[in-house]
């Protein structure tokens, strides 16, 4: 393999890397405002409780437009597969949610709590578009 | 899809890196298209026949 080549592959790693340690560092500051948001409002339906609250969106809003961000910049064949992927995720979200929605109505489970959705959604993305981009290769 | 992609690149000595890198794709694009599982754009397919100055006829076939 060429110099050139090589470090054209050795770019496209780099970008690789960036984009998981992102998600990384994307999915602890979802967890650390969903802890602020519990650890510190008070249920007094104050501003300040309304602002906590919201909190983890403002994370969950800058990590999706990351990711939309990143979909748009990868070339055609990544881009399919990760549209795709997201397809996928989107009706495996909603059907499980579904489920334990009826199970929870109707077996008595626990309710599946809804700040979980988002995450679970991008997991299923993450798993889908591994699976997808195995299928092709 | 069936193409002639695989042939044409080692007829040019090219490793699917080296010819993802002419075409400014994934090596995985180039994996996915030899073994006829994706098929390109068309933007992508007319750069691929300059690439091997041809056509896209010659290298996609129905």
């Amino acid at each position: 393999m060429g110099r050139e080549t090589q470090s054209f592959e050795a770019g496209r790693r780099r970008q690789s890397a960036i984009y998981w340690l992102t998600e990384c560092v994307m999915a602890l500051l979802f967890l650390g405002a969903l802890m602020a948001s519990q650890t510190w409002s008070t249920g007094e339906q104050s501003l300040s409780d309304v602002a906590l609250a919201l909190l983890p969106v403002l994370v969950i809003t800058v990590w999706g437009g990351l990711a939309a961000r990143r979909v748009l910049t990868l070339e055609e064949f990544e881009r399919r597969v990760a549209i795709n992927a997201l397809a996928i995720s989107l009706l495996v979200t909603v059907w499980l949610v579904t489920v334990w929605s009826l199970l929870a109505q109707f077996a008595g489970i626990p309710p599946f709590a809804s700040i979980f959705i988002a995450p679970l959604a991008a997991a299923i993305w993450q798993l889908s578009w591994f699976v997808l981009r195995a299928r092709y290769l | 899809m069936k193409n002639r992609m695989k042939e044409l690149r080692t007829e040019r000595g090219w490793s699917q890196a080296k010819l993802a890198e002419l075409l400014g794709v994934s090596r995985q694009n180039i994996i996915a298209i030899e073994k006829e599982k994706y098929d390109p754009s068309l933007s992508l397919a007319l750069k691929i026949a300059r690439l091997f100055e041809t056509s896209v006829e010659a290298i996609f076939l129905e």
